[in-house]
């Protein structure tokens, strides 16, 4: 396989903590070892493209900052587009975080930091060394959109959808249109043109029973009044305003990201308004203040445009990112299909074997914790490579008098959380933390296998800290709450081992919650330094 | 007919169970030695391990007298058969990884209740005891394993014949829900809910059912963490799996695993249940476990 290694410095932001220039000598048996000022940056991002395609290479390593830069702000995809779109495969693209979790979370401590990236550089490396190749299948996008809710963003929204020539199914739990007063007078002809529209179909007191598939393709179960309906559409866009109780309701069936008031959240912030993480789902905020009628416009025009500009396309690629199942391991012994929040598990039992269903997997890695012979496997997380990254991190020389923590942090929360603790400490730096503390990115809590706890714990690990979401907010529904139940029992095995079970920390953060993760994960190394000198260890 | 494929045997730290196992072939025995000769065994008169095709091991290696005669044995044996837990996987033996050594010989040689005026040896009499149990093939290599125990009769019949015949001897990847026969009915229900309201022990319940998974009973099983190859005798004779034929090859350990998947199957994992989290885990396995023994932070 031939590797490229692209380091960022950032401007500068990443330079003044990490010797980029020395990295690069270091990894020189690469294929390609460079360093650019900044990858988004037009030249850099060209030249990057460049690279690959005359040296051939089939993996890239991005140093710079976080994925979730590149997932989460506007067009930072672009340049994984453009990596893919030269036949490199998304699974052979990984990233070391040597800003956020690097240059911006530890600042000053020039040989430490650098020290710390080389690290991370090299679990990136195995990552793409260990993991497969993620299929990728193209869809033929349906140019129908199912609204759920009738909040005045939804019939704005349904009235545009008809414009551009889609097909609307407009759903409402309530027995009525719901109202808001003082604009009844503005909706009204909107509301005349879905209802008079022979491509609209307004289902009142009806409930979202299922949802599965992928962009461009999902089927959804109606419990309608006249029975349960199935109907297929490229995309769903939500405008169920405050109403957390159908909110709690939905986000089972349809994974989405609540704030601390039960109601819909964004991507992040940065973000357009009404993303989800899921590309077919968007969603119009709820706002209290100022000019109602105007922000739902908005966010409705705004929900419209994006969703359709996927949907118009003649075919949308989606990545295959499931849990696979190794039939010369597997049992049948029905722990994953127990396990699945999302019923993507089942028997065949002609064959006893676990089957998958690539419509429903949502790729959360609970089952591959579960599976009991290890013949379950995530595309994008191996266990074999986290297992390796553990053992690498454990081996790596650092500064020995603090102690050696491993960060477990889970994709949803505990990565962006980390990741925004690196922009406070930039700031403030009562924030920054001990470059000891390893991060190693999971899917999910649920994803957490107590095997990756006694890895590190038996290869001289101090500490682990499971950086995942808060109760109730896991993305994956369930996984925060299958793992504390792991964990609890698990307490009793360290033990066992002589592993104090306080050296095992769950950490429950939200995505912005920088200050709290910094401060949480300060007083734990606090806390093992000290128990260190008790033991009269150095 | 070929030629006869020679054979030495011997047992290190364990009960002799599986040579015992060997010997319950009963008059199968007599089919495997119209194959095999039997040149060396703990069991016989021969001071020397002579040069043999293949060397059967049982047991785990816990002290250096089991150390220096294993490597006897790779030293002498073309092949080797790791054959039973202990040898596999470390077995009951390995359990005691879980306790320093200083206070194993304590309680050993002066703590024991029958014991006046004890005290640890130290010279040449007997084999110094090693820091931490371990199986064979962490000492050598080894080239086939028979778990279980005790294994099979039937299996060690199947890995002889195998080997005179020049054949590989098959090695189980799947776990015991394989060769099972139960039926699982919530088991297989994609629903969040746990199989059972309760934790049981079998003797708990008014009748076992004999013919349904015994988790579905409430009943903690070590089956889906387990390795088949057993033929799921303990559940043909109505009890659960107690996981003595290992992991699969795939699982890496038992006892993290069995956590991992009962925490959606059971109440509370089904484990607090259990007076031994632990041993429920790990009573066949600790010394291939991701953590084979104390962490030591400094000293012993």
């Amino acid at each position: 396989m031939k590797t490229g290694l692209f380091l960022s410095r950032d401007d500068g932001r990443i330079s003044e903590a990490i010797d980029v220039d020395s990295l690069v000598g270091h990894f020189s048996h690469l294929s390609v070892a460079k360093v650019y000022d900044n990858f988004f940056r037009y030249s850099d991002h060209r030249d990057i493209l460049k690279m690959v395609d005359e040296n051939g290479l089939d993996a890239v390593v991005l140093a710079g900052n976080s994925p979730k830069y590149f997932d989460t702000v506007r067009d930072g995809r672009l340049i994984l587009e453009g990596l893919k779109s030269r036949g490199i495969n998304e699974n052979k693209i990984a990233f070391a975080n040597i800003k956020e979790q690097g240059a911006l979370a530890h600042g000053g401590e020039n040989g430490e930091v650098t020290r710390k990236a080389r690290l991370l550089i090299d679990v990136a490396l195995t990552k793409v060394e260990m993991c497969h190749r993620v299929k990728s299948m193209m869809v033929t996008p349906r140019k129908s959109v199912l609204v759920i809710g009738t909040t005045p963003g939804g019939i704005i929204a349904a009235r545009e959808l008809l414009e551009k020539d889609y097909r609307v199914y407009l759903v409402e739990r309530e027995t009525a249109i719901r109202e808001h007063a003082g604009i009844e007078a503005d909706i009204l002809p909107g509301l005349t043109a879905v209802q008079m529209s022979d491509r609209a179909d307004i289902l009142l007191q009806t409930e979202i029973e299922d949802v599965s598939g992928w962009c461009g393709e999902y089927s959804v179960v109606l419990n309608t009044q006249a029975g349960r309906e199935e109907i297929k559409v490229g995309g769903i866009i939500l405008s169920v305003g405050n109403d957390a109780e159908w909110i709690g309701k939905l986000r089972p069936k349809m994974q989405l990201d609540i704030d601390h008031e039960g109601l819909l959240r964004g991507k992040q912030k940065s973000n357009l308004i009404g993303e989800t993480r899921e590309p077919g789902f968007w969603f119009i905020p709820f706002r209290e203040n100022g000019d109602f009628l105007a922000a739902e416009t908005s966010a409705a025009s705004v929900a419209v445009v994006s969703l359709t500009a996927l949907l118009d396309r003649t075919e949308i690629e989606h990545s295959v990112l499931i849990s696979e199942v190794d039939e010369a391991v597997c049992g049948g012994c029905g722990t994953c299909v127990k396990t699945c929040a999302f019923s993507a598990s089942s028997m065949d039992l002609t064959r006893k074997l676990s089957v998958i269903d690539t419509m429903r997997c949502k790729g959360c890695g609970n089952c591959v914790v579960a599976c009991p012979t290890g013949a379950r496997d995530l595309v994008s997380y191996p266990e074999k490579f986290i297992l390796e990254a553990i053992e690498s991190m454990s081996q790596a020389e650092l500064d020995s008098s603090e102690p050696r923590v491993l960060a477990i942090l889970c994709n949803g929360c505990g990565y962006p959380a980390a990741d925004a603790a690196g922009r406070f400490a930039i700031q403030a730096p009562e924030f920054k933390y001990s470059t000891n503390v390893l991060p190693i990115q999971v899917e999910c809590g649920g994803n957490i296998d107590t095997l990756y706890i006694l890895k590190a714990f038996s290869r001289g690990f101090d500490g682990v800290a499971l950086t995942v979401c808060r109760d109730g907010h896991c993305y994956h529904v369930v996984g925060n709450t299958d793992m504390e139940r792991r964990i609890g029992l698990f307490r009793e095995v360290l033990r066992s081992r002589n592993i104090d079970a306080e050296r095992l920390r769950v950490i429950n953060v939200s995505p912005h919650e920088g200050e709290l993760f910094s401060r949480e994960i300060r007083s734990f190394c606090d806390e093992l330094k000290s128990t260190r000198c008790e033991e009269g260890r150095p | 007919m070929t030629a006869k494929i020679s054979v030495a045997t011997t047992w290190l730290q364990s009960c002799s169970g599986c040579h015992v196992a060997f010997l319950d072939l009963h008059e199968g025995l007599l089919d495997v030695l119209e194959s095999i000769e039997i040149k060396y065994s703990t069991i016989m008169d021969v001071k020397e391990v002579p040069e043999v095709d293949i060397g059967i091991v049982e047991g785990a290696v816990a002290n250096e007298d089991n150390e220096e005669i294993l490597k006897k044995f790779r030293e002498k044996a073309k092949r080797i058969v790791a054959l039973g837990t202990c040898a596999c996987f470390g077995g009951i033996p390995g359990l005691r990884n879980l306790f320093q050594r200083a206070d194993i010989l304590e309680r050993g040689y002066v703590d024991t209740e029958s014991t006046v005026d004890g005290k640890i040896p130290t010279g040449a009499e007997i084999p110094a005891l090693k820091k931490h149990v371990v199986p064979i093939d962490q000492v050598i290599e080894v080239d086939h394993y028979i778990p279980g125990c005790p294994p099979l009769p039937e299996a060690i019949a199947d890995t002889l014949m195998a080997l005179a015949e020049g054949r590989t001897p098959e090695r189980k990847t799947r776990n015991l829900c394989e060769e099972c026969t139960r039926k699982k009915d919530r088991m297989l229900v994609a629903s969040r809910d746990f199989v059972t309201d309760s934790v049981l022990a079998p003797h708990e319940l008014e009748e076992i059912d004999p013919e349904k998974c015994f988790l579905e009973q409430g009943v903690l099983c070590m089956g889906p963490a387990t390795c088949e190859g057993c033929g799921a005798r303990c559940m043909d004779g109505n009890m659960p799996c107690r996981g003595c034929m290992g992991p699969t090859p795939d699982a890496l350990e038992q006892g993290a695993k069995i956590i991992n998947a009962l925490a959606s199957i059971l109440p509370a994992g089904g484990m607090l249940f259990q007076e031994d989290i632990v041993g429920v885990g790990y009573r066949y396995s600790l010394p291939v476990s991701i953590s084979p023994h104390l962490v030591d932070r400094g000293g012993e």
